[in-house]
């Protein structure tokens, strides 16, 4: 906003202020190098210098110049009226870095002033190897002071092939910053040697002599063995200048954080890597440029090509020594700085199962947040609740700062005079090396007797003892369990008295299973094969069949039907066992048939004749009304039973 | 009458119910088990162990053989507890007194063999420790039982016999079910285990005093045994190694 005021406070100058003439007056060009005469690796700075033009000028591209590497670095304008008269002056600036060696020619610079070409001198350029320069040490002048610059920073770059110069790309990355003396990172601890939980500040200063922009972190810092608190940096850096090695470099601080080590020892904190981008060569000039592009740090440049740089600083060593033991309080839990204590209590008269609260406060510099509460004595007949803990930081200057509060609900469950007996915080302090001991006052507190139960313990809060909540119950030694006093009764569950009848019960349901199964398969197999069934049951049909031909010898030997009756039945018996046995039908037997199928069965002929006897028989006592008495219907039984033998035997 | 034979009626069952009760309490003073403990009550662990021992050769239970184990730690056998304790976990896998005190015991054993199986052999083998024979047999034997009286019903409610996805399921259920059991037996049955009962053992190359010694076991340890002749067990570690050893050094479980 600033900038554009300005910007227009000049185009009101430019427009209204001034008459309407020519912006070129006299236009006079110069270009120096501050030596014409350089190492390879070394830097030449050359100033292109035009007076008698006020307003906007474009930016003078120089010519292509092999062998070096070309890095913009500002320009200045200057304008005033002298006795009526004005003058105007404005300069570019340039760094050269010689890649090779050899001599070189920087032709005449063109500069354009309202459409006219104007042109500089030209330069001559002599460069050397570094090695050559090195064996005479009286040329270069004095010696750089060694402390300020620092140690990864090349003194004497080695030689590098010299290359034809190649415009770079915008955003290109660059790899041999190391090489590269115009811009670097340095990070500082202070102190470099601390006491455990003792606060180290590293700081992160950025160095460049190009016009530079700081584009954040691509790698974070390692720093493991370390609690981190970080320093807010401003939106803008703050920057500064300063010599180093005779050079004068712009300095931006661009990031801070604290460190507190954890436990004794030698550490190595990697840095980390960071990202800026240079401006190596402007091509256009215009209104905004004469503002912008001069800034440091800030969006400048953008209309020109940038090289990025990647800026990794070697790692850091650091001790941290452990903290004396002697003298070391039994209080002390770690607190390393300055500290002050406050404590407080809300309420001196309370009634009994009443709660107030103790609140203890720790302020001071040092690692805030590990700060542990000063544990509270005994007191008798009260209940203990850690409440709250709250913490504020302040980062200020190289300084972490803050407050911790601690807050402690007491519930007095007996009437009477409470005492709160003060409290002992100790820490230890880096400056003195001492430790320190603060003690609180103690507090006296009236308890009224009240009927009011004691309150709910809210949610949230544990029991005293204040750091730990409930103990657990620890064992104090080992042993094996004592004996068993009993015997498991006889009569007890046993699987292995179950399992015997569970095998044999098993084994029965087995068996059934299986022959219903078998049984099932039979009885569908005969299904299927009739023929094969009549055959089989033959037998058992007939000797059913004979066993009421018995009953009906016994029951009715004296009705004189009963022949009748007997020798139909047996008939029936006959044929029926006949047709099923030699698989013919039932209905129509005849007794030729019967016997082919009995000479095909190879039935004695005895048995054939046994056949036909019985039919006669039978014939005659159905249809001749023939009486036979009992005797000859037991022939009858023998005859068939001989019969169904006689075949069954086949 | 009457009632002087009912009065005669009641002498005698009280009598009876006496001479009964008489005989219970004399047959628990008696009892060699009781009168363990109360050695053991009293400090006599060596006394208590034999007794134990007497106990556990008329009547095997995990107590007697908690105890025995016990009375043999008391007594600084740590072998033989670790042994005595091992048969009764065989009983009662899941007692939690013995689960403890054999925890204790093998903590105490100065040596440890480290389990190179792979880690589903172990899982098995520890899971198997858990159950007994006769609750693997009850398993096993519970689904068959269910099995063959679904088949029975089956059969008898004049179902069409086809051994379909139903069957399958079944009989895949009675197998499951029968796992624990095969690999209850497939350890078993691969080797017996045994607990190093001396001081020190020395596991020899061949079954042979001649025989160099390969290396020595600390009394406590268990091993595998897989093998055996009249008076030499052929034992496996848990780590592969394997050798010789007397039988007087180890106690098969």
């Amino acid at each position: 906003m600033k900038r554009l005021c300005v910007l227009g406070g000049i185009l009101c100058i430019a427009v209204f202020g001034s008459p309407p003439r020519s912006l070129a007056e006299n236009v006079q060009l110069g270009a120096a190098a501050d030596k014409q005469t350089a190492e390879v690796n070394d830097e030449i700075h050359l100033n292109v210098k035009i007076t008698g033009v006020r307003g906007a000028i474009q930016a003078p591209q120089l010519p292509p110049l092999e062998g070096f590497e070309v890095f913009y670095s500002g320009r200045s304008s200057r304008f005033s009226f002298v006795n009526g008269r004005s003058e105007s002056l404005t300069e570019f600036n340039y760094v050269l870095i010689p890649r090779s060696v050899g001599r070189f020619i920087l032709r005449p610079i063109e500069v354009k002033v309202e459409g006219k070409s104007y042109y500089t001198n030209q330069l001559d350029f002599t460069i050397e190897n570094a090695q050559t320069t090195a064996a005479t040490p009286a040329a270069s002048g004095p010696p750089a002071p060694q402390l300020t610059t620092p140690s990864y920073v090349p003194r004497a770059a080695p030689a590098v092939p010299a290359a034809p110069f190649v415009p770079p790309q915008a955003a290109s990355s660059v790899s041999d910053e190391a090489l590269d003396q115009n811009i670097f990172l340095k990070v500082s601890p202070f102190p470099a040697a601390v006491y455990t939980n003792q606060q180290l500040i590293l700081t992160y200063s950025l160095y460049t002599r190009y016009d530079t922009r700081y584009e954040g972190f691509i790698e974070e810092p390692e720093t493991s063995g370390f609690w981190i608190e970080e320093f807010p940096m401003d939106q803008n850096l703050g920057r500064d200048t300063e010599i180093i090695d005779g050079r004068k470099y712009v300095r931006a601080d661009v990031k801070k954080i604290a460190l507190f080590p954890t436990a004794p020892g030698q550490y190595q904190i990697k840095p980390g890597v960071i990202k800026a981008s240079v401006q190596i060569e402007e091509r256009a000039s215009s209104l905004f440029d004469e503002f912008f592009n001069d800034s440091f740090f800030s969006g400048a440049g953008f209309l020109g090509r940038r090289v990025e740089k990647h800026l990794a600083p070697p790692p850091i060593r650091v001790e941290v020594r452990p903290l004396p033991e002697a003298g070391k309080p039994d209080s002390f839990k770690g607190a390393v700085g300055e500290f002050r204590m406050a404590t407080n209590v809300d309420k001196r008269v309370v009634n009994q199962n009443e709660a107030l609260t103790f609140q203890v406060t720790l302020e001071g510099q040092g690692n805030i947040e590990t700060l542990v509460a000063p544990k509270l004595p005994e007191i008798p007949d009260v209940k203990l609740y850690e409440s709250d803990t709250q913490t504020q930081l302040f980062r200020a200057q190289n300084v972490i700062a803050g407050k911790k509060s601690f807050e402690i609900v007491m519930i007095p469950t007996e009437p009477g005079e409470l005492t709160i007996p003060g409290v002992e915080f100790s820490f230890f302090n880096p400056r003195t090396e001492r430790y320190v001991i603060l003690k609180s006052d103690s507090y006296r507190i009236k308890v009224n007797p009240s009927s009011v139960p004691a309150p709910a313990v809210p949610k949230g809060i544990l029991e005293s003892g204040l750091e730990e909540g409930k103990k657990e119950i620890r064992l104090e030694s080992e042993d094996i369990q004592y004996i068993k006093e009993e015997q498991a009764p006889s009569g007890q569950f046993r699987p292995s008295k179950i399992v015997v009848w569970f095998v044999v019960v098993n084994g029965i349901l087995t068996l059934i299973s299986a022959g219903l199964a078998f049984m099932r398969k039979r009885s569908e197999y005969l299904d299927r094969n009739v023929s094969l069934k009549r055959t089989l049951f033959a037998k058992r049909y007939a000797v059913k069949g004979l066993k009421r031909l018995d009953r009906l010898v016994k029951s009715s030997m004296k009705d004189p039907k009963s022949d009748e009756i007997f020798f139909d039945e047996s008939a029936k018996i006959l044929n029926r066992y006949l047709s099923d046995k030699l698989d013919l039908s039932p209905h129509g037997l005849i007794q030729n048939v019967v016997e082919e199928r009995l000479q095909a069965l190879q039935a004695e002929p005895g048995t054939i004749e046994k056949v036909r006897g019985c039919h006669e028989i039978c014939d005659r006592v159905r249809f001749g009304k023939m009486d036979l008495q009992g005797a000859d219907r037991r022939l009858m039984i023998q005859n068939i039973r001989e019969i169904i033998y006689a075949l069954e035997r086949k | 009458m009457k009632g002087g034979s009912l009065t005669r009626g009641i002498v005698i069952v009280g009598v009876c119910f006496w001479i009964a009760l008489a005989a219970w309490a004399d047959a628990e003073k008696t009892n060699p088990f009781q009168r363990a403990n109360e050695l053991y009550r009293n400090g006599k662990y060596q006394e208590s162990a034999r007794l134990y021992e007497e106990a556990a050769q008329l009547y095997e239970s995990a107590e007697v053989y908690y105890n025995l184990g016990n009375a043999y730690f008391k007594d600084k056998k740590l072998g033989l507890a670790v042994l005595n304790y091992e048969r009764a976990r065989q009983l009662k896998p899941r007692d939690r007194d013995l689960l403890a005190n054999l925890a204790y015991v093998n903590g105490l054993i100065e040596y440890k063999i480290e389990d190179k199986r792979n880690w589903f052999a172990r899982k098995i083998s520890q899971a198997l420790e858990y159950v007994t024979f006769g609750e693997c047999w009850m398993l096993a034997l519970g689904a068959y039982f269910v099995f063959i009286v679904g088949l029975l019903v089956s059969l008898l409610g004049k179902r069409k016999l086809v051994f379909g996805k139903s069957g399958a399921l079944a009989l895949s259920f009675v197998i499951f079910c029968s796992l624990p059991l095969l690999l209850k037996y497939g350890e078993a049955g691969f080797a017996r285990r045994g607990i190093v009962t001396e001081k020190s053992a020395e596991v020899r190359y061949g079954p042979s005093s001649s025989d160099r010694i390969a290396f020595r076991l600390a009394e406590g340890l268990p091993v595998a045994l897989s093998g055996e002749t009249e008076d030499w067990y052929r034992i496996q570690l848990k780590d592969g190694r394997s050798g010789w050893v007397p039988k007087t050094q180890v106690s098969a479980i």
